[in-house]
C-alpha cells in the first residue's frame, strides 16, 4: 500500500515537473517562483593587492561582492556543472597544484583526454589579451563558461546547467543574494560565469619569497640573486637567460603569445597544435602559446601547453638549447650556454616564486569540505 | 507681476552669459598624423618581405614599434604651441602585407586651434619623468601599461623594439641570427623637430602630416652599417652603445613625406 502511494506520488511529481508540448519536448519545472522575499544587500568585496602589482581591472558590469565570490566559489567546486556530475572546475584546477591538475592532459567526463594541459589559475584577474593557452576567451567571464560545453571536459549543455541550478535547493537563494534576481528563471549562464569569474579574481598570489624581498622583508641567497640577475639580465657580467622578456615581474607573464621553439616543424603550417594561430587565423601566430605566469611554477608541473616537460630542469635544458627554428620562432630564442651551476642558480630563483600561503589559503578551498 | 519682472531681469543676463561662452570658444580644426615605415624605398612589410641588408645578408622583420612622446605643433608668432600626444606607442607589427604597410599608422586630432604651424616636435622614447615610473603603475589600456614594454633590469621602459631574422649564408632560410634590438634608458631619448607648413582652418580637416620612418637608416652608424650578424641584439648595459646609436639615428630616419 505504501509502495503504491509512493508510486502514485512519483507519477504526479513527474507530471508536475514536466509537460509534453506540441513538439514532444520535455520542458523544465516552472521557475517563475519569486525570490524577492530573500534580502538582496550585497557587500562589496575588499580585495587587497600589492602596490607593486598593476591595477586590477574589474569589469563595470561585474563588480566584486562577498556574495558573488561565495557563489562563484561554490560553482567552481560543484560537479553540477558537468554532464554526469563527476567533474567540477576544481577537478582540473586543484588548489594544491597551483590550480592545475599536474597532468599533461586532463580527463574529461567521457573518459577522453583534453588537448592541452590545464593552466594554473593564479592572479587570473590580471590576465589581459586573451585567456587559455591560445587566447580564445576574451575575458575571465568567458573563460569560466567554456569548459562546461567542451566535449573533452565537462561535456554539458549550459541550458541544462541553468535548469539544474534553477531547480537546486540552495542556488536560487545564492544567486538572489549575489545578483538580485527576482525569480529562479533569472539564473543564467551569464550570471554563473560572472560569479565564477569573481571567485577567480580573488586568486591572488603575492606572498612568495620574491615578494618578501621586493617588500624589503627578506633577502635572496647568493644563488637566488645570481638567478635573478640572469632571469632579468640585470648585470652585463652575468649571462642573460632571456626569461624576463616573456615572464616580466611582478606577474611573471607578459600576457602575450610566443613560439618558444618546442616544435620541430618544416613550415608554419606544420604545427600539430596551431595554438594562437588557430584563434587569430594568422599563419605567423601558428605554434604560439600564451606565456604563463611563473608564480608557483615549481608546483605546476608538467610544463608547456602539452605537458611535455615533466621537470623544470627539462624546461631550462630546452631554453638553453635555443629551440627549433621556424620563421616565427621568438627572436629571443637562442642557445644560452648556461653552465650547470648557472642553471642551478636560475632554479633557485624560480623557487623564490613559490607562495605556499596561496596553496593553503582556506578562502580558495572547497566550500563543500 | 513679481515673477514677470524677475524673468525680464534674468533673461538678458542669461543670454549675455551664453553669448560670452560662444565668443570665448577657440576656433579649431582637425589634423591627421600618418606614420609609415620603410626599408630604404620599400614599405616595411613584416614577415612577408625580405630586404637586402647588405650584399651578404638578407633580413625580414617581425616587429617594429617605438614610443612617441610630447608631440607638439609649433606655431608662428601669432599661433603658439599645441600638444598633440603626451605618450603613445607607434606599432608597425601588424603590417604584414603591402596594403597595410602602405596605409601606415594614422592618428587623428580634433580641436586644434586655427593658425599657421611651422614645425612639429616629437620625442622618440619615454621622457625622463615618465620613465621614472613603471609599467605596473598604469592600466593595460594606457600606452605605458602595455605588457612587455617595461624592462625592470634597466628600470626603464623599452623605447623601441626591432625584431627580425637574417639569412647570411644564402640558403634562403633566415636562421642565421635572430635580431632583437630593445632600446631604453633616459640617455637614449630623442627629440626631433621637423619643419612643416600647416594651416589649420576652422572646422576643416587639414592635409595629412605624413612622417616616414626608414628602419634601414637606424642601422647606419658612424662606424658604418651595423654588423647585425655579430651584434644581433641589445639587452644589457654592455650593448648600450648600440642602443644609443640606433636611437640617435631616429634623427635622420624620420622625415616629412613630400
Amino acid at each position: 500500500m505504501k509502495s503504491l502511494f509512493w508510486l502514485s506520488f512519483s507519477f504526479l511529481l513527474l507530471l508536475s515537473a514536466c509537460k509534453d508540448d506540441d513538439m514532444g519536448k520535455v520542458v523544465p519545472l516552472p521557475c517563475e517562483e519569486s525570490l524577492t522575499d530573500i534580502s538582496y544587500a550585497p557587500t562589496a568585496k575588499d580585495l587587497t593587492t600589492p602596490d607593486y602589482f598593476p591595477p586590477l581591472e574589474i569589469p563595470v558590469d561585474n563588480p566584486m561582492t562577498e556574495e558573488g565570490v561565495d557563489l562563484g566559489r561554490r560553482l567552481f567546486y560543484d560537479k553540477i556543472l558537468s554532464s554526469d556530475s563527476t567533474l567540477s572546475c576544481a577537478s582540473c584546477h586543484n588548489q594544491a597544484g597551483n590550480f592545475t591538475d599536474n597532468e599533461a592532459f586532463s580527463l574529461g567526463v567521457t573518459g577522453e583526454l583534453g588537448g592541452r594541459s590545464s593552466m594554473a589559475l593564479i592572479n587570473v584577474g590580471y590576465l589581459t589579451n586573451g585567456l587559455f593557452w591560445d587566447g580564445r576567451a576574451a575575458t575571465v567571464e568567458q573563460q569560466a563558461g567554456m569548459p562546461v560545453e567542451d566535449p573533452v571536459e565537462m561535456h554539458e549543455d549550459w541550458d541544462n546547467v541553468e535548469i539544474k541550478l534553477q531547480s537546486h535547493s540552495t542556488y536560487p537563494e545564492l544567486f538572489r543574494k549575489a545578483f538580485g534576481i527576482e525569480t529562479k528563471c533569472d539564473i543564467t549562464r551569464a550570471l554563473a560565469e560572472k560569479a565564477i569569474a569573481q571567485f577567480e579574481r580573488t586568486l591572488i598570489s603575492s606572498d612568495a619569497k620574491y615578494d618578501k624581498v621586493i617588500r624589503g622583508e627578506d633577502f635572496f641567497t647568493d644563488s637566488e640573486l645570481n638567478g635573478w640577475d640572469m632571469f632579468f639580465d640585470v648585470s652585463p657580467d652575468i649571462p642573460d637567460a632571456e626569461c624576463g622578456h616573456c615572464h616580466e615581474a611582478p606577474l611573471f607573464t607578459t600576457n602575450d603569445y610566443f613560439n618558444n621553439g618546442i616544435e620541430d616543424v618544416d613550415n608554419l603550417e606544420g604545427f600539430p597544435d596551431l595554438g594562437f594561430g588557430g584563434v587569430t587565423g594568422n599563419i605567423f601566430d601558428n605554434g604560439k602559446f600564451r606565456a604563463p605566469s611563473l608564480r608557483n611554477i615549481m608546483l605546476s608541473a608538467p610544463y608547456m601547453h602539452d605537458g611535455r616537460f615533466e621537470t623544470i630542469e627539462e624546461v631550462i635544458a630546452h631554453y638553453n638549447s635555443g629551440g627549433h627554428f621556424a620563421d616565427n620562432l621568438d627572436p629571443l630564442m637562442r642557445p644560452l650556454n648556461l653552465s650547470p651551476s648557472e642553471i642551478d642558480d636560475l632554479i633557485a630563483f624560480l623557487h623564490t616564486l613559490t607562495d605556499m600561503s596561496f596553496i593553503d589559503n582556506e578562502e580558495y578551498g572547497d566550500p563543500f569540505d | 507681476m513679481r515673477n514677470l519682472i524677475l524673468l525680464l531681469f534674468i533673461t538678458p543676463i542669461f543670454l549675455a552669459s551664453s553669448c560670452d561662452d560662444e565668443g570665448l570658444q577657440t576656433p579649431s580644426g582637425e589634423i591627421e598624423l600618418n606614420f609609415k615605415a620603410f626599408f630604404g624605398d620599400d614599405p616595411l612589410v613584416m614577415y612577408n618581405s625580405t630586404y637586402d641588408y647588405d650584399t651578404d645578408v638578407k633580413v625580414f622583420f617581425e616587429k617594429f614599434q617605438f614610443y612617441l612622446a610630447d608631440v607638439v605643433l609649433l606655431g608662428d608668432s601669432n599661433t603658439g604651441e599645441e600638444e598633440l600626444v603626451e605618450i603613445d606607442l607607434i606599432d608597425f607589427t601588424g603590417m604584414q602585407d603591402q596594403a597595410a604597410a602602405e596605409a601606415g599608422v594614422t592618428k587623428n586630432f580634433n580641436d586644434i586651434p586655427v593658425g599657421n604651424y611651422t614645425a612639429i616636435r616629437l620625442g622618440i622614447g619615454v621622457p625622463a619623468d615618465q620613465n621614472a615610473t613603471q609599467g605596473t603603475d598604469y592600466s593595460d589600456s594606457h600606452p605605458l601599461g602595455i605588457d612587455g614594454m617595461y624592462w625592470s633590469g634597466w628600470s626603464s621602459f623599452i623605447f623601441a623594439k626591432i625584431e627580425g631574422k637574417t639569412d647570411s649564408n644564402g640558403d634562403g632560410v633566415h636562421d642565421d641570427a635572430n635580431l632583437s634590438y630593445h632600446t631604453g634608458t633616459d640617455e637614449v631619448y630623442q627629440e626631433i623637430v621637423i619643419p612643416i607648413q600647416l594651416m589649420v582652418e576652422e572646422n576643416k580637416k587639414s592635409p595629412t602630416i605624413g612622417l616616414d620612418v626608414n628602419i634601414q637608416t637606424l642601422f647606419q652608424h658612424d662606424a658604418g652599417l651595423l654588423d647585425i650578424i655579430e651584434n644581433p641584439g641589445v639587452h644589457t648595459d654592455q650593448h648600450l652603445h648600440i642602443a644609443k646609436a640606433i636611437m640617435d639615428m631616429f634623427q635622420d630616419a624620420v622625415s616629412l613625406r613630400q
